[in-house]
């Protein structure tokens, strides 16, 4: 009958340590002014500080450069009927008219295959973390023409 | 024997010590690890996120200062297995999370291979301290 003894100690130590480190855990998070929310709400919203954005311009050539080489996403900002006339290949239309009186941000919206898969949600941390630069090309849909680039057309 | 145990059982408290600072300081962020490893239901993941880093600090202390050190190795030997049992379910399951054993920054994709052998090797060392306390203690009963 020695074995439950020896065991003893063990139980009721660490009965004593776990209540410790919620009391901790619950107390400092209650002090703290970015605590957690403990009612199961998300708070998955990351505070990230107001940095004034730079905007960088570019030449065709240049957009052209930094497509092929890393990942570039081309948003054209005309209307409908320039856009359908013709854009650059797989540029996404986000026309000007509709952003410029919403008081909305911008919202990139990932996803994947399904509820198991955590690449959109990994993706949106490096996103975070490495940040977004916008980049302008002054020249425009002319000035890619011009220097070659590949057009479509449609909608 | 006793050095031995007073050695492992210093630098397991060390590890843990070390292991909890960054989660204690960033909750949030590990807030984001803890449901990026898919496991626990949302209710839960927050108030594990605050739960465990104190469990660890509070642990750690314990192991280096001597004080309720069997508790403190029977939790962390616990912990050693639910970590080392979810990072394996992950591993199988081809999910690259981050870990967050040492950081909350989620960019710090360690391989979770290499990963699991590291916390073997903390699971073993930990289940050692424990079998020489066990006996210590039968000893000197």
């Amino acid at each position: 009958m020695r074995k439950p003894k020896v065991w003893r100690y063990f139980i009721l130590e660490a009965v004593a340590l776990l209540l410790l480190s919620a009391l901790l855990g619950l107390g400092v998070n209650h002090f703290r002014a970015d605590g957690l929310r403990l009612d199961g709400k998300s708070t998955q919203q990351k505070s990230e500080p107001a940095t004034s954005p730079q905007i960088t311009f570019v030449t065709p050539a240049e957009a052209m450069q930094l497509a092929s080489d890393t990942e570039a996403l081309f948003v054209d900002v005309r209307d409908s009927l320039e856009y359908a006339d013709g854009h650059i290949s797989g540029a996404v239309h986000l026309p000007y008219s509709a952003v410029r009186d919403n008081p909305d941000p911008l919202r990139i919206i990932l996803y994947c295959s399904g509820p198991e898969c955590t690449m959109a949600e990994n993706y949106a941390h490096h996103l975070l973390d490495d940040g977004i630069q916008i980049l302008v090309m002054p020249q425009g849909i002319s000035g890619w023409f011009a220097a070659g680039g590949l057009v479509e057309a449609g909608k | 024997m006793k050095r031995l145990l007073h050695f492992l059982r210093t630098v397991l408290g060390l590890i843990f010590l070390l292991a909890s600072f960054d989660k204690l300081l960033h909750p949030q962020d590990f807030a984001y690890i803890v449901a990026n490893y898919r496991i626990l239901p949302d209710l839960l993941v927050n108030p594990v996120a605050l739960f465990l880093p104190w469990l660890e600090f509070v642990c750690g202390l314990c192991l280096v200062f001597n004080v309720f050190s069997r508790g403190a190795t029977f939790i962390i030997t616990t912990l050693m297995s639910i970590f080392l049992a979810a990072l394996g379910f992950n591993y199988i399951r081809g999910l690259d999370v981050a870990c967050g054993c040492f950081t909350t920054d989620p960019s710090a994709q360690a391989d979770t291979a290499w990963t699991l052998i590291r916390d073997g090797v903390i699971a073993l060392t930990s289940l050692l301290v424990f079998w020489l306390l066990v006996l210590e203690q039968r000893k000197s009963r």
